[in-house]
């Protein structure tokens, strides 16, 4: 192969010729303070709120406040190298971020800049990063259910596509567990994951992302990642980065174009990893653009934060291209205070919360799930027939077991009644533990669901619960697999369906005692 | 920063204060002239600053230095509220304060016009009267040089830059090419 060094020179002959000269037009303004990340600029007089500046050295900043006679920006980026005096020059956008399909799997920051070392992301669209919410008109209401592969979850506090479903406990409770479950669980259902991580270790964030790789995930999330050394402006909008990437999937359908009736948006499920720590990071900024603090030193339009966010959650209509985006965000709680200020105002913003909690996770009941404090507000017209008909009984079963265990410790003589009532709720509560990584499809959460409460499991001991679980489903897998199919294919338990699983249930039994040797 | 405001302020109730156009125009030139003594002289300066003087006496030497360039009387009360406020200090930013103000109600703006080599009378008057007639306002028109342009013009009206510079040129030539 020969290179010459005519053809070069010729096109870069082509190149300056083809060069418009042009004048270029800027509105200015000049620094007049810098620090913690923070700038003051004099001028800019017609700048927007939230526009994008740039700043020298290829900084970012964005306008936040706009007063008598400067404007307060944050900068994105190194600011060591921002001096007093320089120029700053209006951009006339409002914050974007770069979205497109070529952004599944891979590791991204909050401004779409891949961290994963793995080449350049090429974009299909920019998406501004605040943009209000779908109205009413091009919404519809809940009905599809988004399936988190948690049996305590599925079942009593059903998700749908487009809810808002907060995850709240104190650290080291499973909430980070229960959002990657659900990730997992997306698998091969055409859902795009979104995981955003706000101010968490650079060593939890690659552990998060080697676990979806190692479970096959990664192919449908993409990872937006401002760890805890980021500077506090992109914490504070990597979540609106991550929803607005999810828009993208939800308005555009695969070809790219608007998704309307024929072209379909897709189920996006963003997961903000967590939102206690956004807010940190937004008092941070707001305190040292010193704006008035309010209670507990959060400034006053802190419920504004989240709420703008989390109703951008939506199911649209199908005259939209019917895609959704669910929100799952995450909440810290401090020692289980639930009515502290943060976890307060998001538990009133979304659609239900699950509630995670220290003394169930030790004493091994995995997912934690206070069953008591946990809600869904809408998922309930999301569940599937078959399932809403089983949970309706488990979920009065333990609230009747509940009650009766805290009366239970008083005496030791109880009747007949009580002492199966009170062995009923305990078999409730052993199947409704689950392994972390292992999601479950729906139809065997009902078949399970259907053996504890019509008393399959009475008359096993609650050590057995888990060997039964798992051979049960390994027999209904190798010889009743119609059932499974038919429960899938029909949505729903009728009396005939019923029948059949009674039959194979204790057909699976009898073979069960056998091998384990009871009576 | 906080001058900026304070000084603002004071200038505006001067120029709210005044009706007449000329008299407008006079003091002007003359809070310009006080602020820029202020700012060269240090005795003047430490004299109007100094606690130790007796405020009295602060005020007579500006109403003397007022009755000399015969200004309206709105001028001397002004001068005392000052130093009453004690705000002697901004008297030099309330100066600039009131010219922006004034420049504005008179529909002026300022330019500047950065060029790599000497323009000629001809050209900043050709320029001159272009920016005026973009910007529909009477155009204060100021020139600066600056060779590392190497070529072109740099305009500034208000916050609003216009480069055509040579520099600005080739800066984004080597910037397409190197993307490319």
């Amino acid at each position: 192969m020969e290179i010459k060094v005519d053809e070069i020179s010729k096109i870069l002959r082509q190149q300056i010729e083809g060069f418009e000269r042009q004048v270029d037009t800027a509105e200015v303004g000049t620094i007049i303070s810098v620090g913690d990340g923070i700038a003051r600029i004099y001028g800019l007089e017609k700048v927007m709120a939230g526009e994008l500046l740039e700043l020298p050295h290829g900084v970012a900043g964005m306008a936040l406040n706009l007063e008598e006679d400067s404007v307060g920006a944050v900068l994105l980026g190194d600011t060591t190298l921002i001096k007093e005096g320089d120029q700053v020059r209006r951009s006339g956008r409002i914050m974007q971020v770069p979205a497109g399909k070529a952004m599944l799997g891979r590791v991204i920051d909050p401004l779409g800049n891949p961290l994963d070392g793995k080449g350049p992301i090429e974009a299909q669209a920019q998406m501004p990063i605040e943009r209000i919410a779908p109205g009413v008109v091009e919404r519809q209401p809940v009905t599809e259910p988004m399936q988190t592969g948690l049996k305590a979850i599925d079942s009593m506090i059903p998700i749908g596509r487009g809810q808002r479903e907060l995850i709240i406990g104190d650290r080291q409770t499973g909430k980070t567990a229960v959002a990657i479950d659900t990730i997992i669980n997306q698998k091969g259902t055409g859902v795009v994951c979104i995981y955003v991580a706000i101010g968490q270790k650079q060593s939890t964030i690659a552990q998060v992302v080697s676990t979806l790789e190692e479970y096959g995930a990664m192919e449908h999330t993409i990872v937006v990642a401002a760890s805890a050394s980021s500077p506090a402006p992109l914490q504070f909008i990597a979540p609106y980065c991550g929803c607005a990437i999810g828009e993208f999937f939800q308005f555009y359908g695969d070809n790219g174009q608007p998704a309307n009736a024929e072209n379909k948006g897709r189920a996006v499920l963003c997961v903000y990893d967590d939102l206690s720590k956004q807010a940190a990071s937004y008092r941070e900024i707001s305190l040292l653009l010193r704006r008035p603090p309010g209670r507990e030193a959060y400034p006053g339009d802190v419920f504004f934060l989240h709420s703008r966010l989390l109703e951008r959650a939506s199911k649209l209509s199908d005259k939209n291209g019917g895609g959704s985006i669910t929100a799952l965000p995450i909440i810290e709680t401090q020692a289980g205070d639930i009515s502290a200020y943060i976890p307060t105002n998001v538990i009133s913003i979304t659609d239900g919360q699950i509630f995670l909690e220290g003394d169930l996770f030790y004493s091994g009941i995995r997912p934690a799930v206070n069953v008591g404090l946990s809600v869904s507000r809408v998922g309930g017209n999301a569940q599937i027939k078959g399932m809403k008909s089983v949970a309706g009984t488990l979920r009065l079963e333990l609230a009747q077991f509940r009650e009766l265990e805290a009366f239970a410790q008083f005496g030791s003589d109880l009747d007949k009644a009580t002492q199966a009532q009170l062995s009923r709720g305990r078999r409730l509560v052993e199947i409704l533990k689950q392994d972390q990584y292992s999601p479950l499809s729906v139809e065997k959460q009902i078949l399970i669901i259907f053996s504890a409460t019509g008393g399959f499991l009475d008359d096993l001991e609650l050590e057995h619960c888990r060997a039964y679980e798992l051979e049960m489903y390994q027999y209904i897998d190798q010889s009743h697999s119609d059932l499974l199919d038919s429960i899938r294919s029909s949505g729903k338990l009728d009396d005939a369906l019923k029948d059949r699983l009674k039959g194979a249930l204790s057909e699976f039994k009898e073979q069960f005692k056998a091998t384990h040797g009871i009576a | 920063m906080k001058d900026r405001k304070l000084a603002s302020r004071y200038a505006r109730a001067m120029f709210d204060a005044l009706q007449d156009p000329a008299a407008r125009e006079k003091v002007d030139a003359f809070l310009n002239a006080l602020g820029e003594s202020i700012r060269q002289s240090p005795e003047l300066r430490d004299f109007l600053l100094d606690p130790a003087v007796a405020r009295d006496d602060r005020k007579k030497l500006l109403s003397s230095i007022a009755e000399r360039h015969a200004m309206p009387p709105e001028t001397e009360r002004f001068l005392h509220l000052v130093i009453e406020q004690g705000r002697a200090e901004v008297l030099p930013s309330i100066g600039q304060a009131y010219h922006e103000i004034y420049e504005e109600s008179m529909g002026v703006v300022a330019a500047e016009i950065t060029t790599a080599v000497p323009m000629s009378d001809e050209m900043k008057q050709r320029a001159q009267s272009a920016l005026e007639k973009m910007t529909s306002k009477r155009v204060r028109l100021q020139c600066s040089i600056e060779p590392e342009l190497i070529g072109g013009a740099v305009t500034r009206v208000g916050s609003t830059i216009y480069d055509g510079s040579l520099r600005t040129q080739l800066e984004s030539l080597r910037r397409q090419m190197s993307e490319e």
